[in-house]
C-alpha cells in the first residue's frame, strides 16, 4: 500500500510556491516572520495547512449562511415589532 | 454680677446656637439623603417578596419593578455565568496547549501513500463549513454579551463598543437560522455513523491513539469524533431552542421562563465553545492529515489505515480496494 516517500521539506515549500494565489500570501508570511523557513514551526504547520485547499464548499457555505441570514432578516422584521411601537400606547394616565 | 451675667448670657447663646446646629443637620440630611428610599424599598421588597405597581402603558408586565428571580439571574448573569464561561474556555485553551507541547501533532507514522480515498463528500463539506461559519460568529458575538462589558469596553471605549456590539446582536439573531438549519442538516447526514457500538469502547479504552501511539479501529467515526457529534446536536438544539424563546419575548413564556433559558443558553453555549476548540485542535494543527477530509473531501489512504481501519475495510470491500485515486502532485505533504 506504500507509495512514493514521503517528501522533503524543500519539496513541500517549492510545492507551496506553485500556487499564484499562495505564492504572494508566502511572501508576505515570510516577511511578518512568523515562520523560519525549512523549519517545523506552529505557525508553518497552520499556514500550509489553510492554504493547502481552495475550498469550494467553504465559500459557497458562507455564501449560503449569508442568503439564510437575509431571508431572517426579512422574516425577523415582518414578526417582530420595534420596541417604540410594541410597548406604545396612544395616552397615558397621569 | 454684672460680669457673671454677661457670661451666663454669652453661656447659654453658644448653647442656643449648639441646638440649632444639632435639630437642623438630621433634617438637612434628610432631604439630600438618597439613600433613604432606597432602604425602605428594600424592606418593601423583604415583606412583599416584590414591587410592583400600575402602568398605564399597553404592556402590564412592565408594572413589576422587582422581584427575587430578577435578582438571582443578575447575580448569575453577571457573576456565575462569567467563571463558568472562564474556567471552561481558557481550562480548554490551556489543556490543549499542554497537550501540543508534550504530546505535538499526531503523526501519519507510516507516511503518506500517495492515494487517497473520499472521506466527505461536497455536500458534508458545505454543510460542516456553514454550521461552522456561522457558530463561529455566534461564539464571539455571544462572548461579546458575556465578556464584552469588562473585556472588551475598556480598550476599545463606549462608542465602539455600542456599535460593535449592535452589529454583533444583529448577527447572533440572524445566523442563528443557518446555523439551525445546519444543526438539523448534521444531525440527519450523519446520525447512522454516530450510534455508539462496542467499538467505541474499546476506542476510549485504548485512549483513542491520542497516547501513546496506539492507533485503535475505528469505523467511519471515532468515539471521540461521536461525541463532537452528539455535543453538536443536543448543544445546538438546547441553544437554537432556547434562543428563538429568548428571541421571541413572552411568546411562549413569562419572564421566569425566559430567565431560565437564557441561564440554559449561556452555560451551553460557553460548554459549546470548548468543546469546539478542542475539536478545531484535533481537526488542524492537532493530526496530520486531518484537515484534508474537511478541506479538500479526502485522506491519504494511510491516514485512514491508521485512523479508520474498519471504516477503509468497508470502503474497500463496497468499491473495491484498488479503487483509491492517486493523490494530486501538487498536495503539500510532510
Amino acid at each position: 500500500m506504500r507509495g512514493p516517500a514521503p517528501t522533503t521539506r524543500a519539496r513541500s515549500r517549492r510545492q507551496l510556491q506553485q500556487n499564484k494565489a499562495t505564492k504572494l500570501a508566502f511572501h508576505v508570511y515570510l516577511r511578518t516572520g512568523l515562520c523560519i523557513p525549512g523549519r517545523r514551526t506552529f505557525a508553518n504547520r497552520l499556514f500550509q495547512l489553510v492554504e493547502v485547499n481552495v475550498m469550494k464548499a467553504f465559500l459557497l457555505a458562507c455564501i449560503a449562511a449569508a442568503i439564510v441570514a437575509a431571508l431572517a432578516v426579512g422574516i425577523l422584521n415582518r414578526v417582530q415589532q420595534p420596541v417604540e411601537q410594541a410597548f406604545a400606547t396612544s395616552a397615558v394616565r397621569l | 454680677m454684672a460680669f457673671f451675667g454677661k457670661y451666663l448670657r454669652l453661656v447659654l447663646g453658644a448653647c442656643a446656637f449648639l441646638l440649632i446646629i444639632a435639630t437642623s443637620t438630621p433634617s438637612g440630611a434628610q432631604q439630600v439623603n438618597p439613600t433613604a428610599s432606597s432602604v425602605k424599598e428594600q424592606q418593601l421588597l423583604q415583606e412583599l417578596n416584590r414591587v410592583q405597581g400600575r402602568v398605564s402603558i399597553p404592556d402590564q408586565r412592565s408594572g413589576v419593578l422587582e422581584q427575587p428571580a430578577g435578582r438571582d439571574w443578575r447575580e448569575f448573569r453577571n457573576v456565575t455565568l462569567r467563571w463558568i464561561g472562564g474556567i471552561a474556555i481558557l481550562g480548554m485553551l490551556a489543556m490543549l496547549a499542554i497537550f501540543y507541547l508534550s504530546r505535538g501533532m499526531v503523526r501519519l507514522e507510516s507516511g503518506r501513500s500517495g492515494r487517497s480515498i473520499v472521506r466527505f463528500t461536497a455536500f458534508e463539506r458545505f454543510v460542516h463549513w456553514m454550521t461552522a461559519t456561522c457558530f463561529i460568529i455566534l461564539a464571539i458575538s455571544g462572548l461579546n454579551i458575556t465578556f464584552g462589558r469588562p473585556l472588551l469596553l475598556p480598550l476599545i471605549g463606549f462608542e465602539a463598543f455600542s456599535e460593535w456590539s449592535q452589529w454583533a446582536k444583529y448577527a447572533h439573531n440572524y445566523l442563528s437560522f443557518p446555523f439551525t438549519i445546519g444543526v438539523v442538516l448534521i444531525f440527519l447526514m450523519w446520525i447512522v455513523g454516530n450510534i455508539p457500538n462496542k467499538v467505541d469502547v474499546d476506542w476510549l479504552k485504548r485512549g483513542g491513539g491520542l497516547v501513546g501511539h496506539d492507533h485503535p479501529p475505528a469505523y467511519r467515526f471515532n468515539a471521540g469524533q461521536k461525541a463532537i457529534y452528539w455535543i453538536v446536536v443536543i448543544g445546538g438544539a438546547a441553544v437554537a431552542g432556547t434562543g428563538y424563546e429568548l428571541m421571541f419575548p413572552f411568546y411562549l413564556s413569562g419572564i421566569e421562563g425566559m430567565q431560565l433559558a437564557e441561564i440554559v443558553h449561556s452555560v451551553v453555549a460557553v460548554l459549546f465553545v470548548a468543546a469546539m476548540l478542542a475539536h478545531i485542535y484535533i481537526g488542524t494543527v492537532g493530526m496530520e492529515g486531518a484537515f484534508e477530509a474537511m478541506g479538500s473531501g479526502t485522506v491519504d489512504i494511510n491516514w485512514a489505515k491508521e485512523h479508520h481501519r474498519l471504516w477503509l475495510e468497508e470502503e474497500n470491500a463496497r468499491t473495491g480496494a484498488n479503487d483509491a485515486r492517486p493523490q494530486p502532485a501538487a498536495t503539500a505533504a510532510e
